[in-house]
């Protein structure tokens, strides 16, 4: 087998697992009993795993949406000429709240926001948007100028050049910028469940707290198997676009 | 067309300093009779009218740095940087004394101030104005010393008890002890992580780098951590540990159990490789074969070459991958605090659970500034390792 057959193989057969293991009690149940033949209480029983994860997408979902459309905004505005003296800025304050943990950003949240879904969103969302910015900028910046001098050439308006030179020649980047965001969203959003945003945190606090590990290991198991999955389906979307390594010279 | 805009007036700092002028306007502190009372606000003006007037001069400094580019090509910015320092101490000095002065007014013997929008405005305008302005810089020293200025005016200003009546503080003085032993934890653990990472880490990417058929699957398990959220990998951890240490009585006794440091340090040491890894294999990947081939033509031994020519071409890159691992974990141990881990995450959680913001932010800027601090040093750290003429001392 080649080495992308063993990955898809492993990766359908994670997926599968997944599927089950949320959605089949009995299979949780016998996993769970395999691990843990000691514990006696195995399913938490206050909500259903199946609503922690749909809690936790939700959450994750309207962040990182949220922050795709502003962060490549930003991104665009500070590449165009008149923004141009606010990008070593942007770069800058990015990187720099990039040095705040995700933890401290969420619990900065609540003072201003207070408990529940809504502050979690929006820390999810301002810390999201750092590599979206990120990635845009160095996307866009990345693009060959001679393409971008040639497509002025050829009389197409600034708009022209961002919507059919800039943006689908650096795409890949953009997607990548995404991904990460996603990916640490999904992580973040565990944590939330500390201010009450509810999701899959909850259940591996509530091991915590009961010193019960098939709770945290439920929702640890999940809780990576979806960022996983979502990893692979962004690493598949990238590979739609544009690659600017496999530039054909001539 | 971009330079000669761009020579007239400096947009940023500009902006930076309506910003800061929008700060001057809104509520610079709160005023609270204990640790829960909504309490009320007070702004620069009604701090005192020669505070206000002293802050809005030194922003109107900074936007005349701003419009002047004469100004700004022979100094550096520096009257700009000067000018936010003194903004930097004005602010948290008036903010203590007049915050102290209300509460000796209003008799709150318990009382605290809490710094509130128009406080954390203008600290961005500030971090607007001086990262600006430092970019621009090229001196290395420039930019270590700023940083340095701002952290050390704090700590004169700490030191010195004017901010003492800040609700942070007040939580600080609570709790002085307990907070020098989770701030070492925190070191602790960090460093303790990074370290392990390191020594596994770059090992690892030379093996990736050596052994082509390794590459592939090595980085597979390296990136898959990452994509793992923080507390699930932590938790991961406590099941095996939790196990192992049922079985062999004998770790136990060593403190390896499933939850506290031991889980903490081996899932932070897993986050910490990837930076490491990849860093040290791109190290190895960009080196010019024509420079080995120099240095074998110029009769190097296979020690030297690796001595005097691909360590001190590697090591820089190998820096900057560390620096991003130690940024990375010092934020990480935060939430380490979940699974009884020692550290300021203790702080943090503490705070939430209370419901008592003060808290929250009392164990989030040392974090945030053990953070920075790292990123800067390792960032100095990584430039003078760069072989050959230094850079920016020109």
């Amino acid at each position: 087998m080649t080495s992308r057959a063993i990955r898809t193989t492993f990766q359908i057969v994670l997926l599968l697992f997944l599927l089950l293991f949320v959605y089949m009690l009995d299979f949780r149940l016998g996993v769970l009993r395999l691990l843990f033949p000691a514990q006696r209480e195995l399913i938490y029983q206050r909500v259903t795993l199946p609503t922690l994860v749909i809690q936790h997408m939700r959450m994750v979902a309207i962040s990182s949406a949220g922050a795709t459309v502003v962060g490549l905004f930003i991104g665009v505005a500070v590449t165009r000429p008149a923004g141009r003296d606010f990008l070593p800025l942007a770069r800058d304050l990015s990187s720099f709240a990039q040095t705040f943990p995700p933890a401290a950003v969420l619990a900065l949240a609540f003072p201003v926001l207070g408990f529940g879904f809504q502050p979690t969103v929006a820390a999810l969302f301002v810390f999201g948007l750092l590599p979206v910015i990120n990635n845009t900028i160095s996307g866009i910046e990345s693009v060959d100028s001679r393409i971008v001098e040639a497509s002025v050439g050829q009389g197409m308006t600034q708009r022209q050049v961002l919507f059919r030179t800039e943006l689908p020649l650096s795409a890949r980047v953009i997607v990548a910028g995404i991904r990460t965001s996603v990916i640490i969203n999904i992580g973040t959003a565990t944590i939330g469940s500390t201010i009450g945003a509810g999701g899959l945190g909850t259940v591996i606090i509530a091991g915590l707290v009961r010193n019960n590990t098939a709770f945290v290991l439920t929702g640890a198991i999940t809780a990576a198997g979806i960022a996983f999955v979502v990893d692979w389906v962004f690493g598949r979307i990238e590979t739609l676009f544009y690659d600017p390594r496999e530039r054909v010279t001539t | 067309m971009i330079d000669r805009d761009r020579s007239v007036v400096d947009k940023v700092i500009l902006s930076g300093a309506l910003v800061g002028g929008a700060g001057l306007l809104l509520p610079v502190f709160i005023v609270k009779e204990h640790r829960l009372d909504a309490g009320f606000p007070v702004s620069f003006a009604g701090m005192s009218l020669p505070l206000f007037f002293s802050a809005l001069a030194l922003l109107i400094a900074i936007a005349v740095v701003g419009v002047l580019p004469g100004l700004r090509r022979r100094s550096r910015n520096l009257p700009a940087v000067l000018a936010a320092l003194g903004l930097f101490a004005l602010l948290w000095a008036g903010t203590g004394i007049s915050g102290a002065a209300e509460l000796a007014e209003y008799g709150f013997e318990r009382g605290r101030v809490s710094p509130s929008s128009g406080f954390w405005i203008v600290l961005l305008a500030i971090l607007i104005v001086v990262t600006h302005s430092v970019k621009q810089s090229t001196s290395v020293w420039l930019r270590g010393c700023v940083p340095l200025a701002f952290v050390a005016t704090l700590v004169v200003l700490f030191v010195g008890g004017v901010i003492d009546d800040l609700a942070f503080v007040r939580e600080y003085y609570t709790r002085e002890d307990r907070f020098v032993r989770e701030l070492t934890a925190h070191i602790g653990i960090a460093a303790g992580a990074v370290a392990a990472a390191v020594a596994v880490g770059v090992p690892t990417g030379i093996v990736a780098y050596r052994i082509r058929s390794l590459e592939r699957p090595l980085f597979a398990v390296v990136n898959g951590v990452q994509t793992i959220p923080s507390l699930a990998l932590f938790g991961l951890m406590i099941a095996p540990l939790a196990l192992i240490s049922q079985r062999f009585p004998v770790l136990r006794e060593l403190g390896i159990r499933g939850v506290g440091n031991t889980p903490a340090l081996l899932a932070l040491f897993l986050y910490a490789l990837l930076p490491i890894v990849r860093n040290t294999y791109t190290s190895l990947a960009v080196m010019d074969p024509a420079v080995i081939h120099a240095g074998t033509g110029m009769g190097m031994t296979r020690r030297q070459l690796m001595w005097q020519v691909e360590v001190p071409i590697s090591l820089p890159i190998i820096l900057a991958g560390v620096r991003v691992s130690i940024v990375q974990t010092i934020g990480n141990t935060t939430v380490a605090a979940l699974i009884g881990a020692g550290g300021l995450g203790n702080f943090v959680f503490q705070g939430l659970g209370q419901a008592a913001p003060d808290l929250i932010v009392m164990g989030v800027i040392p974090i945030v500034i053990l953070a920075l601090l790292a990123d800067r040093i390792f960032q100095l750290i990584s430039e003078w390792a760069v072989p050959g003429p230094k850079r920016g001392t020109a």
